[in-house]
């Protein structure tokens, strides 16, 4: 049935409405935690100072909400606020690795509703895990070059720099966040309106902050979706025997429209498994989503009070770009990946417990256990 | 003005255009290969047209399977019911083709066939069944119910006839009858493969292959 236009253009409009929303939720949630004062918030991130546990909350915070472009989106907000009480771009840089492998999980599960179909669940499976090996090694390579040099984070702040005209994470103005602010500041008069203040009032807009930026990313990539379908359709149609550029180019496009890497690798799982998308190519195609998943992150530093935040969605753009980069450019990096993938789908044709152990292990109890053991040896 | 945010409806579109060109390969087989068997010309003038032709049929089956998989992927549960019928279509256009190919072979392998009424009867038949896939190709765009049941009718008429010329056909005793026979046979699943694409417009896809108003036993 064709969509008549006046709900294309009613559905774009809510989007630019959502957007605005995004944006006053992740500047709400920055002015609650400053609001919180420093006693009460202070100790807040001490917990995960330790760069493992922050990986290990990057993924379960991303596996519980089932989105990184929610995690990532809060960590823009808590890094991005001024004051003592914000989340150190040193802690936040492995939580926003985290979220990249948390995120995965998502297409992993997809693959399950293949299970009983024996090759075509092979497909399936290879084609969700190759996204979660990818994600893997680029934080094992790279998470501890970061913390042995920092060049993520100094690169990311020495762009901010040439970005914002500074270089401090001084405060700045544009006319969006002076947007965004007239409506924090309206939310916090209206939760004030029913006699509550200081530290009440902050964790309640805490709260709303949070469950807004949640609301709003999960409706713009619902009506996203619907906008986009014929689009997404005909990019996807292209891709499926092009090169890995425009795979990646693909991949890139279509997650910065929807707002969401997991609906993009999500769609790349049936067409696997049908065999219609061959896994070395939906690779690319998942590649380009965890780039242009980065774009949700820049969106929300428009809104944060410092240029923290903007330092820290770049860290999430650097990190992509780069692990796509060198996964493209050493090809026995681009293929351990589709291997080890393709590896463990064959176990897992075999005996549907590796799928338990292995989604039950990466996801949940790892970063569990690793957080839960760092922090009692803290 | 262009349209920047098409729907499921302008792909789905799209790939009932590639069916139809399907089908219109389709005719052009079926005539090519008719046209030989019938007047008896030389089978290896036409076979290089006819095996492209069916290698494009093949190729635009494959290529619409894997877009009905993206489009179901994309749009989800909702656009199920239109891509199981257009999956049975292409079956039967493809069909089509292959039965094509069939009679291209009578022509190759020397089959008998008749000469004189005989001939021209067949050839009847032939003209019709020709008009008929033309005829499906315009009925199959406009979606007229009406015309369809009509075409349906006529399709249940010509598969009769066939049948029934078959039958007569096991009495001769004079001369050879197999290749007539299979040539009749040939026209039967012909026209009952364009039956089948006709009834996508008149009944649920449920129905679908089941012409209305014809009894069980001859279903």
């Amino acid at each position: 049935m064709t969509r008549p236009r006046f709900e294309t253009v009613f559905r774009l409009l809510l989007v630019f409405a959502l957007l605005y929303a995004f944006l006053v939720a992740i500047n709400l949630m920055g002015s609650s935690i400053k609001a919180m004062g420093k006693d009460t918030a202070g100790g807040m991130f001490d917990g995960i100072s330790n760069p493992f546990a922050a990986l290990a909350v990057g993924v379960l915070a991303t596996v519980l909400v089932q989105s990184s472009s929610t995690t990532t989106a809060t960590i823009v907000g808590l890094v991005g606020q001024s004051g003592p009480n914000a989340l150190p771009l040193a802690t936040a840089v492995p939580m926003i690795m985290g979220a990249n492998i948390g995120t995965t999980i998502t297409n992993t599960i997809v693959s399950i509703g293949h299970v009983r179909q024996g090759q075509e669940f092979r497909r399936a499976f290879a084609a969700a895990t190759v996204h979660d090996f990818f994600n893997l090694s680029c934080v094992a390579i790279m998470l501890p070059i970061e913390l042995a040099t920092g060049a993520l984070q100094k690169s990311s702040v020495w762009l901010t720099g040439i970005l914002s005209g500074s270089s401090s994470g001084a405060e700045f103005e544009s006319p969006i966040k002076a947007a965004v602010k007239a409506a924090v500041k309206a939310i916090v008069n209206g939760v004030e309106s029913f006699g509550l203040s200081g530290q009440i009032t902050a964790v309640i807009t805490l709260i709303i902050g949070i469950g807004l930026t949640f609301v709003c990313l999960a409706y713009i990539t619902k009506n996203m979706r619907v906008l986009i379908s014929g689009t997404v359709e005909r990019a996807l149609n292209n891709a499926l025997e092009k090169s890995a550029a425009i795979g990646v180019v693909v991949g890139i496009l279509i997650t910065i429209a929807v707002q969401s890497s997991s609906i993009t690798t999500s769609l790349l799982v049936p067409m696997c498994a049908a065999g219609v998308l061959s896994l070395s190519n939906a690779f690319p195609i998942m590649i380009g989503a965890n780039i242009g998943t980065t774009v949700t992150g820049l969106l929300a530093s428009m809104a944060t009070e410092t240029t923290a935040g903007l330092s820290i969605a770049l860290v999430h753009v650097f990190f992509n770009v780069i692990g796509a980069t060198l996964f493209f450019t050493v090809p026995a990096l681009r293929r351990f990946p589709i291997r080890a993938a393709e590896g463990l789908a064959a176990k897992a044709q075999q005996n549907v417990l590796w799928v338990v152990a292995y989604v039950f292990g990466v996801f949940i109890l790892i970063p569990m256990l690793g957080y839960l053991i760092l922090q009692s040896v803290k | 003005m262009p349209d920047w945010f098409p729907d499921s409806s302008s792909r789905l579109s799209e790939m009932h255009q590639q069916f139809l060109e399907m089908l219109q390969d389709g005719r052009h087989m079926f005539d090519t290969a008719t046209s030989v068997v019938l007047a008896g010309g030389d089978p290896e003038t036409i076979r290089d047209d006819l095996f492209t032709t069916d290698q494009r049929i093949n190729k635009t089956e494959q290529s619409l399977r894997r877009e009905m998989v993206v489009h179901g992927t994309v749009h989800g549960t909702s656009s199920f019911p239109a891509l199981l019928v257009l999956m049975s279509l292409t079956k039967d256009a493809e069909r089509i083709g292959d039965y094509a190919k069939n009679i291209f072979g009578l022509a190759r392998d020397g089959a008998n066939m008749p000469t004189g009424s005989r001939l021209h009867e067949l050839t009847e038949i032939r003209d019709r069944l020709s008009k008929m896939l033309v005829r499906a190709h315009g009925l199959f765009q406009q979606q007229d119910e009406v015309a369809a049941k009509t075409f349906i009718d006529d399709a249940v008429e010509l598969q009769r006839q066939c049948e029934s010329e078959v039958s007569k056909l096991f009495q001769v005793e004079d001369r050879n009858v197999a290749g007539e026979v299979l040539l009749l046979r040939f026209f039967k699943r012909v026209s009952s493969h364009v039956g089948n694409i006709i009834t996508s417009i008149v009944v649920p896809m449920d129905k679908l292959d089941f012409y209305p108003g014809v009894p069980e036993s001859e279903q």
